[in-house]
């Protein structure tokens, strides 16, 4: 069957923004994850400041920076997944100390 | 006389009253290939035209053009709607399933920008192998855009301000040409094809 809209319906009904701009448009996007916390700010102080940090347990400047960028992205860091992630890694070096590995 | 074409591409330019978009409504009218006339400036048009709108249906337009007909294309004067018009009356030109040779006029071309701009140098590089000949009219020969210019095959050139500055970048002879001009009087023009002029003719 013969398309009988006029020329002004057709426009009415495609007159979407361009795809270019419809993705320009979106906030940074990958597979379903919203991957804007690239973008979020460093924690505050110098690197210094972090190596005394509960959580440096080497006492060394690298870890103090890495402590330092995770509490921009997550805050004062006193969270569960932290201590499970850092427990999981305590745990670890204690069996390696116990089976005599050094 | 009526003008001669050539094969490829036109642009004309003339200020306003150089008699151009006359010169060109007249040929039209009387060639055998179907004319859609994008009518910038709501122009009038010869009897042989075929008034249509944005409320006219495009398969209908595209079969009239098809059978060789000339239809003068009114667009909507808000320039957002008419620019909308143009692309979409472009898009449907590249999909016709019968490429046969057709005129697409768009009349003050220069008012085109952005999306209608880029169509149009889609139709300026790559036109011709859908059938699709452009005829730009312009009386502002420096606001149209360059590739519209060199993809054209010829100038049409009735009189004008004579910018030199313009027609130094496109090669054209400005002194020469005024000279034909004035010697074929009101309603005059001649042809440039990047090589040669001639003229002076009249339609």
């Amino acid at each position: 069957m013969e398309n009988s809209r006029s020329i002004l319906d057709e426009i009415n009904e495609t007159d979407q923004p361009a795809a270019d701009q419809i993705i320009a448009d979106q906030p940074i996007q990958s597979r379903g994850m919203d991957l804007s916390f690239l973008k979020a700010s460093t924690g505050s102080g110098p690197i210094e400041d972090y190596l005394d940090h509960p959580l440096n347990f080497n006492k060394g400047k690298g870890m103090a920076q890495m402590i330092r960028g995770a509490t921009g992205l997550l805050g004062s860091l006193d969270l569960a997944i932290i201590d499970i992630f850092v427990g999981l890694l305590q745990f670890t070096k204690e069996k390696k100390v116990a089976q005599g590995v050094s | 006389m009526l003008v001669n074409l050539g094969s490829g591409h036109n642009t004309v330019i003339g200020i306003t009253r150089s008699g151009k978009t006359y010169a060109i409504k007249k040929t039209l009218a009387g060639v055998k290939e179907g004319v859609i006339f994008f009518n910038t400036q709501h122009e009038e048009m010869p009897n042989t035209f075929i008034n249509c709108t944005a409320a006219d249906n495009i398969e209908s337009i595209k079969r009239a053009i098809r059978s060789g007909a000339k239809i003068n294309y009114i667009p909507d004067l808000d320039s957002k709607i008419r620019e909308k018009e143009l692309i979409f009356i472009i898009n449907a030109l590249y999909q016709r399933s019968n490429i046969s040779k057709i005129y697409l006029v768009v009349d003050e071309v220069h008012l085109y920008e952005k999306d209608a701009l880029k169509k149009l140098i889609q139709v300026s590089t790559t036109g011709l192998r859908f059938g699709i000949y452009g005829i730009w009219i312009s009386q502002r020969p420096a606001n149209v855009d360059n590739t519209l210019m060199t993809q054209s095959e010829q100038f049409i050139i009735f009189r004008t301000n004579m910018e030199s500055g313009y027609f130094d970048r496109y090669g054209i002879p400005a002194d020469q040409i005024k000279d034909l001009l004035e010697k074929g009087g009101k309603y005059a023009y001649c042809i440039y094809d990047f090589i040669n002029i001639t003229g002076p003719f009249k339609v």
